[in-house]
């Protein structure tokens, strides 16, 4: 079994013991799945030596699955997936100890389906067949229905619901689009029939046939971003979540949507994509300066974090469509960075929610000198969360505005307004929660970080400290994967050193320009 | 000149029939004196059937007896298996329903197999004649059967309106019958030539109505949701399952009915008219079933509806559209359905109580029961996931063979209803997970905990996702893969 | 002659099917079917059809009918109540609808565009001859309706036992 597999289903081993263990020994699971998460970003690690990063597929597992429908079992690390991939994992043993005493109920349900959902996530990064990559899809969403539904807030039904019917309206529609893809491509192969990735990339479909496709595609992975639209149902979803399933929703589930469009949206249906271009790219930027403005009127602070997470997902997705492997570079980079800032800020609301039990920004004021720690911490998340030259946020955000401004200038200025208003709603968010009197009783009598929650804080500061000072061997190993899948999305205009090996890939003509 | 009565081939053919019917006549007398036996007794002429039907899944070449009174071949073969295992489930499960209620009587499973033989016919022959008595075979007891709970009013209308409709589609398919004769002079489906048009035409959609009636299409699905309510679980169980399979399984053999353009009743039932009705039967039975089923409260009434919306996914599968009829991805989502309806019913069956003579199945009740009893809870979750087609279940692998036969015969529109249907019907499927996990209750419940019902559920959890992780290999050493069962039966059409 | 027997059990045949329809009065719709069945039976046995013939009386014009007023009289409808039975607009114009399709489809069967010709010589209703074909080339499906019989029978039986 390649080091792939052992990614993926090392944690569907682990959930399935954990499934056999005795409900009441809390202790026993909890250390046991906290040493499966820490085995799989081990594990994990083991992807950088020997990672080459020119642009094709490292790593790769080739298997028949259902041989007589072309399903294979096909796995697959480039650039882009590959920091994805140890985001998620190095999201896992992290997430898994905030929640070491928040979720006292049920501990063995939540560590099997934590871990499920790592299995699932894993596979849907790693999956190159379409066929794979569907049932991976699906099979992450599922798990993340029951921990929202599960140990969630009050309106919990409500928001798993939600989050699973939009979900779903765009996956299956996505699945259409997948068989008639493979149709198409049999077609085009001589009947014969195949869901790999690379046996359906560079098929001339036709423009009207690839306009329908594509939409099929975007709604699916647009629903995931989320771009307006169709965010709704983060806020509440992201609201009544447990902390860790915040956490991991918008650490890595979130880029689910962003990685799709990189991956199979664009390259797959080129004309399409620069035909609907502009309209996302529009998309993009509404949702970067709506969300933004909406979560400057939030009094609840996670819901904020909510609405701060689409305004950073826009700029990936602004980054992906401005066509430039220097956007699109940004794009990945932001959703890396994203991925650590976002993830320590829900888990530091939460930090704070289990000592007070609520989230109302009024409710606080003064923390910083009752829990000095915590507060720097959290003000270092902000910092990087806003894009501070020298945190993560800078590295991305300013990539993406570099390629925007070469894409045009107007994209560029609007979403530079995104940046001002996301600095603006963050920080005075910190100041009404962190400085001024200390206005309650409650307050005063806060407790600072404990040990096991700055071990959990720690990793996350570092790295977005780490990847503001040092961003090159992300964007290094990263360029030409990007550059590759833009390629592969017709455009012409990279400036590539190496000369790619020719997979057969043909391109389509030229887009027509808008 | 006599042909010789009875030969080997006509025994091997016949032989499952004439055990299921011998069986249902042992059974009902055996009831005058160890009624408390009938269900063993009855799954040993089931089980002996299975053994007979076995070799039949490999028959090279089909047999065909009397007209084509009987058709064995491999599709009758691996369709009556489907029928077996529905009602080795309805064996399995009836016992602690029956027991608990005090009328565990021999009768009713002689019934069972009594049905059961008029199924396996139905789906092994080509002569109206047998399908029409075959129908009535299947039907009659079925009758009976949802009305076998007396105390309970619901039973009793359940029963006679089933009966009331149920006689009228045999008597429309009987007409059509008629009228098929007429225009052709024969009785013999598969030798069906030439034929006055109007008169064929006629015919062959009366007796298409009549196969719609018993698979509960709209609009002649009227009858269902109350029937399925009011009928004893397992016997709605049996009766979603068996009868959807028959039906089905019926209508594959005559929609690829062999003489292709020259047979009249194959020809228009693939042919241009049918093409402008099918699809939209079957968007108005899936859209139909899925949007009643949203705002159904009781298990049972939402689980019908959820029948007849899965009936309008297997409709898709007959409409020919630029190529023939999908009979692999229908024979591959009867088997699922088989399995993931009768597990959901398995948990109803294990949750539902009475109360002064009424059954009472309303989900809300048990709230949290999922981690009270977490095989329960896991199981439910597994056949409404599975219902509602999410891999990896055998229900998705299904639904991804449906709708993909149905893309390549370029019913790309088509599909894209049957997927929103399906995200519509994800609603309803994950209201019971919602109350099973994601509501707390103190009120204690009883739960029904016979080890026949385990195991039943925890057989078909373990099929479902068998079936969806690997439809390519067998499930014991030794045993081929369902898909290949499914292939072969599916090449046995003409 | 026998076109002219014919021709006479048709209108009598088709005067009752009318009258069964039409009375109000149960007991006098049972008596016109009784009628109309045994109409029908004497038009069988103008084709020859002797076996078919003694069927129909026997069965129909007689079991049947024995048991469809013996229901009746047990039903014992008021006055009232048998009002309702009679024709209405909309009863009328439906039946109208189904004659008119049935008449119409019989009449193009009759025209003979394709089929087959409804008199072949083999056509003989003996008993003897019945009995033949039922026991030889049918004879499976003859066995499938004494199963069914029996189904039927035991369903009958557990419908109407008095306490489980």
């Amino acid at each position: 079994m390649g080091l792939l597999s052992q990614l993926i289903f090392l944690p569907l081993a682990g959930a399935l013991i954990v499934l056999a263990m005795p409900g009441k020994a809390h202790k026993a699971i909890r250390v046991f799945s906290f040493a499966v998460t820490l085995l799989l970003f081990a594990l994990s690690l083991r992807l950088l030596p020997g990672f080459v990063g020119d642009g094709s597929f490292e790593f790769a597992e080739k298997a028949i699955w259902i041989g007589a429908f072309g399903i294979g079992y096909h796995l697959g690390v480039d650039g882009i997936s590959l920091f994805l991939v140890l985001l998620t994992t190095f999201l896992a043993p992290i997430v898994y100890l905030s929640a070491w005493n928040s979720i006292d109920a049920r501990v063995k349900e939540f560590s099997f389906f934590y871990l499920l959902l790592q299995t699932g996530m894993l596979g849907a990064f790693l999956a190159l067949d379409l066929f794979l990559f569907y049932v991976f899809w699906e099979l992450m969403l599922i798990p993340m229905v029951f921990l929202i539904g599960i140990w969630g807030g009050p309106r919990k039904v409500y928001a798993a619901v939600k989050f699973m019917i939009y979900t779903m309206i765009g996956s299956l529609l996505m699945l259409v689009a997948i068989l008639f893809l493979v149709k198409y491509a049999a077609g085009v192969h001589g009947g014969r029939l195949s869901f790999d990735f690379q046996d359906v990339l560079g098929l001339a479909i036709p423009f009207d046939r690839q306009i329908l496709l594509f939409a099929a595609f975007a709604l699916a992975f647009a629903v995931k971003v989320p771009v307006f639209p169709l965010h709704t149902w983060l806020p509440d979803a992201h609201v009544e979540a447990p902390t860790p399933a915040s956490a991991i929703l918008a650490g890595v589930l979130l880029k689910m949507g962003t990685y799709g469009f990189l991956r199979f949206a664009m390259p797959l249906f080129p004309d399409a994509v620069h035909y609907a271009a502009p309209l996302i790219a529009v998309l993009a930027i509404v949702s970067i300066v709506y969300a933004a403005l909406v979560a400057m009127v939030q009094d609840d602070i996670k819901k904020l974090v909510a609405y701060s997470s689409i305004s950073h997902l826009g700029f990936a997705m602004l980054g992906l469509f401005t066509f430039t492997v220097v956007g699109a570079q940004g794009g990945m980079f932001t959703m890396i960075s994203h991925g650590l800032t976002a993830a320590a800020l829900f888990l530091l609301v939460g930090v704070i929610y289990e000592r007070r039990h609520t989230r109302k920004i009024a409710d606080y004021g003064g923390i910083a000198r009752t829990m000095p720690l915590y507060s720097t911490m959290f003000l270092i998340v902000t910092l990087g969360a806003i894009g501070l030259p020298g945190m993560s946020g800078f590295v991305g955000e300013f990539l993406v505005l570099v390629g925007a401004f070469r894409t045009s200038p107007l994209y560029a200025a609007a979403a530079a307004t995104g940046v001002i208003f996301g600095a603006v709603y963050m920080l005075w968010m910190v100041r009404r929660v962190f400085f001024g009197p200390v206005t309650s009783e409650a307050n005063r009598k806060m407790s600072d970080l404990s040990l096991r929650e700055f071990v959990v804080l720690l990793p996350l500061v570092a790295g977005i400290v780490l990847l503001g000072v040092h961003p090159a061997p992300l964007l290094d190993r990263m360029e030409k994967s990007v550059a590759r899948q833009l390629e592969r999305a017709g455009v012409t205009e990279v400036m590539s050193p190496v000369g790619y090996d020719g997979d057969g890939t043909q391109h389509a003509p030229a887009p027509e320009e808008q | 000149m006599n042909p010789p009565l009875v030969t080997g081939d006509m025994l091997r053919a016949a032989i499952p029939f004439i055990l299921l019917a011998a069986g249902g006549t042992v059974v009902s007398l055996a009831g005058a004196w160890r009624s408390k036996r009938g269900a063993l007794f009855a799954a040993l002429f089931l089980v002996l059937a299975f053994w007979k039907l076995f070799p039949l899944l490999d028959l090279e070449k089909g047999i065909e007896l009397w007209d084509g009174a009987v058709v064995a071949d491999r599709m009758s073969a691996f369709l009556g298996g489907m029928l077996l295992l529905s009602g080795l489930f309805a064996l399995i499960v009836s016992p602690p329903v029956l027991r608990r209620e005090g009328r565990n009587r021999a009768e009713y499973y002689g019934l069972i197999l009594f049905s059961l033989s008029g199924m396996v016919l139905f789906v092994s022959t080509t002569n109206l004649l047998v399908l029409f008595l075959a129908l009535e075979l299947m039907s009659i007891p079925l009758y009976v059967l949802s009305g076998y709970n007396r105390g309970d009013d619901r039973s009793g209308e359940a029963a006679l309106k089933y009966f009331l409709l149920g006689s009228f589609s045999s008597a429309i398919l009987l007409y059509g019958a008629a009228l098929l004769f007429g225009a052709t002079g024969t009785i013999n489906m598969a030798a069906m030539t030439g034929g006055d048009p109007l008169l064929a035409t006629a015919g062959a959609f009366l007796v298409l109505t009549g196969f719609l009636f018993k698979m509960a299409a709209v609009p002649f699905h009227m009858w269902a949701p109350d029937v399925y309510d009011g009928a004893p679980t397992p016997i709605t169980s049996f009766m979603a399952t068996s009868v959807k399979i028959a039906t089905f399984g019926a209508l594959l053999r005559i929609f690829s009915l062999a003489g292709g353009a020259a047979n009249p009743f194959a020809h228009i039932l693939t042919g241009e008219n049918a093409a402008k009705i099918l699809p939209w039967l079957a968007v108005m039975t899936m859209t139909l079933g899925n949007v009643c089923a949203l705002t159904q409260t009781n298990i049972k009434r939402m689980l019908a509806y959820s029948s007849i919306a899965h009936a309008g996914y297997l409709l898709l599968g007959l409409i020919p559209g630029s190529g023939a009829v999908d009979a692999k991805g229908i024979l591959y989502y009867l088997f699922a359905y088989l399995l993931m309806t009768t597990g959901a019913f398995t948990v109803v069956i294990a949750l539902s109580t009475r109360d002064k003579g009424r059954e009472v199945t309303g989900v809300e009740r048990y709230a949290g029961i999922g981690f009270r009893r977490p095989f329960l809870g896991i199981a439910m979750a597994v056949f409404l996931f599975s219902l509602a087609g999410i891999p990896p279940t055998a229900g998705f692998f299904g639904k991804y063979l449906l709708f993909s036969g149905a893309v390549h015969r370029g019913l790309t529109p088509l599909v894209v209803v049957a997927v929103l249907n399906s995200a519509l019907s994800v609603y309803y499927y994950l209201r019971p997970v919602v109350v099973f996990y994601m509501r707390d209750t103190d009120t204690p419940v009883r739960v029904d905990d016979a080890l026949s019902l385990r195991v039943a559920s925890l057989a078909a959890v373990v099929l479902l996702i068998w079936f969806g992780c690997l439809p390519n290999i067998g499930s014991l050493p030794g045993v081929p893969a369902l898909l290949h069962w499914v292939g072969s039966a599916a090449a046995a059409l003409p | 002659m026998e076109s002219v027997l014919f021709w006479i059990l048709s209108v009598v045949a088709v005067a009752s099917a009318v009258l069964t329809v039409s009375r109000s009065n149960p007991l006098a719709s049972a008596l016109s079917l009784t009628v109309c069945l045994v109409a029908v039976a004497g038009l069988f046995a103008t084709l020859s059809a002797h076996f078919l013939f003694i069927i129909q009386l026997l069965v129909y014009a007689g079991a049947v009918m024995v048991l469809v007023i013996y229901v009746i009289m047990l039903l014992n409808l008021k006055e009232r109540e048998m009002k309702a039975l009679g024709l209405s607009g909309p009863r009328v114009f439906v039946s109208s609808l189904v004659a008119v399709f049935v008449v119409a489809l019989l009449a193009r069967a009759q025209s003979g565009s394709g089929g087959f010709d409804p008199v072949s010589p083999v056509l003989d209703g003996s008993a003897r001859r019945v009995a033949e074909i039922i026991f030889t080339s049918y004879v499976y499906p003859f066995e499938v309706v004494s199963i069914l019989l029996l189904a039927a029978v035991v369903g009958v039986v557990v419908l109407g036992m008095k306490k489980f």
